[in-house]
């Protein structure tokens, strides 16, 4: 058959090109479905982020209606030592978990698939911190580590050590949040890797072993190549979550001792709830959003490199 | 260089979900440079017995030669075998030429040059030479075939493993790809063991045929042979399309009757075949008559006709396959095109005594081929043929 344009083809059949009323007109009955979720969708997801970015550019405090002040909320942001001490020390926070997580849950998963009896039990066991509520794994750690009543100072101890302040002392608090951060979360990497261990073909391993691939040959050349989508998909979902953590954190240390470990999310909160400040916390809250949609867009930038992988 | 030994080869599951014989004391001699196709339903052992061969499953009991050399408990590595297997287990990640230079990276010496010009030679043997930069993901079912196979063809191994390679393709290039790998063989001459179920891919490709059935090996030799003497019922059921016609019969005099309340089957065997059925010492027995063996009957002789009832007329193009019920069983009889009876219509097919096989019901064993002695136990007769050959 030859080639035929779009136009030729319409002009073949008869075919008219279909405005948006003439849409509307046949397809009324479907608009009519989505319009109830269409509405709250923007009532309760669209109008409050429209809303949150204008409150940035007014002095509004809670029961209080703001004044519009330009960008005097982002000049105070720039010029405010503990938001910029926060930004970086969030970046660390989140990369570090992110990461983290990413090589637990690997081995974990990796675990899991050489495991043949009580594979199901051992996944559960893995999967449960990250079940249980974050505010529950911050009282869990809390009863471990803090220093008056924490189980870890006890046990130092009883073998005569004396153990740092795991909340207050030096870089402790730092590892400590990271540390319990990456616990609670790392079974969600887990869970992904494992899916994508067991999808690998087995033939695909029996062609390396007769091609003379060892073992470890075989989990660099037929593995590893498998794990790049999961990564990159986990990568992507726990930035944004880690970006958002609070209340682990805020039960852990609250941001302290001081300020030394304030996240972003923790500062978002102490400014608008404490310091009543409802336009300066939103403006806290927009720095979250673009260290999350940067890694984002990274993320999706990687993805369209990874689809020419297999291609 | 690649002559295989399997000396009472045995392979046992047994796991939780229970314990399988899976092949059972396997004795298989294939010679350097043959053709070897192992035939037979899922679950026959066809496949184990080749992952055995390959290393990718242990062996429960016996022991696995190639070149008189014991090879049972080598790593897959150390065994100079290339497998081609039924999904292809091409590297995803990988172009086609990584893919074919893999294994020359891994188990040789040799340089990189050497690598490349060894994969471009056989790329260009396999027709694929244009694909190299590919990715596996990119390339059709037959192209990706062809990749395997020329993965396995460019490492020159003792021996070629094939486990069903073609059957993920659609008939017509199946059947493309068949000469194809028999052309290859042709040239190569490299021992090759070939796993399939499809009796007519075996027929094709084999220089000889071992039938597997529940783990035991049925009949081993040229596909004729199989054909022509099968050695017992299964055998003479599985090869062949559409199958072998079966009917119960029980020797009276010289009539071969059908068994039952209604007598009406009935077909007069000559002395000659009377004798060597007598010396059988059996009285009851499976006749067995080759869909192509049959013919239209109206001036065969009385007593040597089979009446039947047209349920079916399958027109293929070159044949009729003509289904017809007789003493309440299905007779088949594949008709040249101008016997298109009508449905209901009674035909009546004869067959010569020359092309009837008889088995013993109780042990399925071949009795007579023709007017000949089947000779003795499968077995038996598998290795005694292909001696003489």
């Amino acid at each position: 058959m030859s080639y035929q344009s779009d136009e030729q083809i319409r002009e073949r059949y008869g075919l008219e090109e279909r405005t948006i009323t003439d849409r509307l007109r046949e397809n009324w009955v479907g608009y009519l479905f989505i319009f109830p979720t269409f509405l709250m969708f923007s009532l309760l997801f669209y109008y409050p982020i429209v809303r949150g970015v204008y409150l940035t550019f007014t002095d509004t405090k809670l029961g209080l209606s703001g004044q519009f002040i330009g960008l005097d909320n982002y000049y105070w942001l720039l010029t405010n030592d503990l938001f910029l001490f926060a930004f970086g020390w969030t970046l660390v926070f989140v990369f570090g978990v992110t990461g983290l997580q990413l090589v637990l849950g690997g081995l974990a998963a990796l675990l899991l698939s050489e495991l043949s009896n009580y594979r199901r039990w051992i996944s559960a066991v893995v999967m449960s911190p990250y079940f249980s509520a974050p505010l529950a794994g911050g009282v869990i750690w809390l009863w471990f580590l803090d220093s008056s009543f924490g189980f870890l100072p006890r046990v130092f101890a009883d073998l005569g050590l004396v153990a740092p302040g795991f909340l207050s002392e030096g870089l402790w608090p730092y590892v400590s949040l990271i540390v319990a951060q990456t616990w609670h979360d790392y079974g969600y990497a887990a869970i992904i890797y494992a899916a994508a261990l067991i999808n690998i073909p087995s033939d695909q391993y029996e062609a390396a072993a007769l091609a003379g691939a060892g073992r470890l040959r075989r989990f660099r050349d037929v593995t590893l190549p498998h794990l790049i989508t999961p990564t990159i998909i986990i990568l992507a979902l726990r930035t944004a979550y880690n970006v958002a953590e609070f209340a682990q954190p805020f039960e852990l240390t609250g941001g302290g001792p001081g300020t030394r470990t304030m996240l972003l999310s923790i500062l978002t909160y102490r400014v608008a709830y404490v310091n009543n400040s409802f336009g300066r916390g939103y403006t806290v809250g927009m720095a979250m959003i673009v260290i999350s949609m940067t890694a984002a867009v990274f993320y999706v930038t990687v993805i369209k490199g990874e689809e020419e992988l297999y291609v | 260089m690649g002559a295989i030994d399997f000396d009472s080869v045995t392979k046992v599951y047994d796991d939780s979900s229970g314990t399988v014989v899976a092949v059972e004391e396997l004795d298989l001699s294939v010679e350097d440079g043959e053709f070897l196709v192992f035939v037979g339903p899922s679950g026959c052992g066809k496949s184990t017995t080749l992952r055995m061969l390959a290393g990718l499953e242990t062996v429960t009991d016996g022991t696995i030669r190639i070149d008189g050399e014991a090879i049972t408990d080598k790593a897959p590595k150390d065994r100079d075998i290339a497998m081609v297997f039924q999904s292809y287990a091409l590297y995803p990640h990988k172009t086609v030429r990584d893919n074919m230079a893999y294994g020359l990276k891994l188990s040789t010496d040799l340089t990189d040059e050497e690598i490349d010009r060894r994969v471009t030679e056989t790329a260009e043997m396999m027709g694929i030479g244009d694909l190299l930069d590919k990715k596996p993901g990119s390339l059709s079912g037959g192209q990706q075939q062809r990749v395997a196979t020329g993965r396995a063809i460019v490492r020159e191994p003792a021996v070629f493993l094939f486990d069903e390679p073609l059957s993920n393709l659609d008939a017509k290039l199946r059947k493309h790809m068949r000469t194809e790998l028999a052309q290859i063989h042709n040239e190569l001459r490299i021992t090759t063991i070939y796993v399939t179920h499809d009796q007519e891919e075996a027929m094709t490709l084999a220089d000889r045929i071992a039938v597997l059935n529940g783990g035991e090996l049925q009949q081993v030799g040229p596909p004729k042979q199989v054909y022509a003497r099968p050695a017992n019922h299964f055998v003479a059921d599985f090869i062949g399309s559409p199958s072998m016609n079966f009917v119960d019969v029980t020797l009276d005099g010289q009539h071969l009757r059908l068994d039952g309340p209604d007598d009406d089957w009935s077909y007069e065997v000559s002395d000659g075949l009377a004798e060597i059925v007598a010396d059988a010492g059996v009285t009851e027995y499976i006749i067995g008559v080759r869909p192509e063996d049959v013919r239209l009957g109206d001036d065969a002789p009385a007593g040597k006709t089979v009446e039947g009832t047209v349920e079916v007329v399958e027109v293929v193009g070159s044949d009729n396959f003509i289904y017809l019920e007789s003493g309440g069983q299905e007779f088949r009889y594949r008709a040249p095109t101008e016997v298109e009876p009508a449905v209901g219509e009674t035909l009546t097919v004869t067959f010569d005594e020359d092309h009837i096989h008889l088995f013993d019901r109780d042990s399925g064993e071949a009795v007579a081929h023709g007017t000949s002695e089947a000779d003795g136990s499968s077995r038996a007769v598998s290795r005694s043929v292909t001696a003489e050959d």
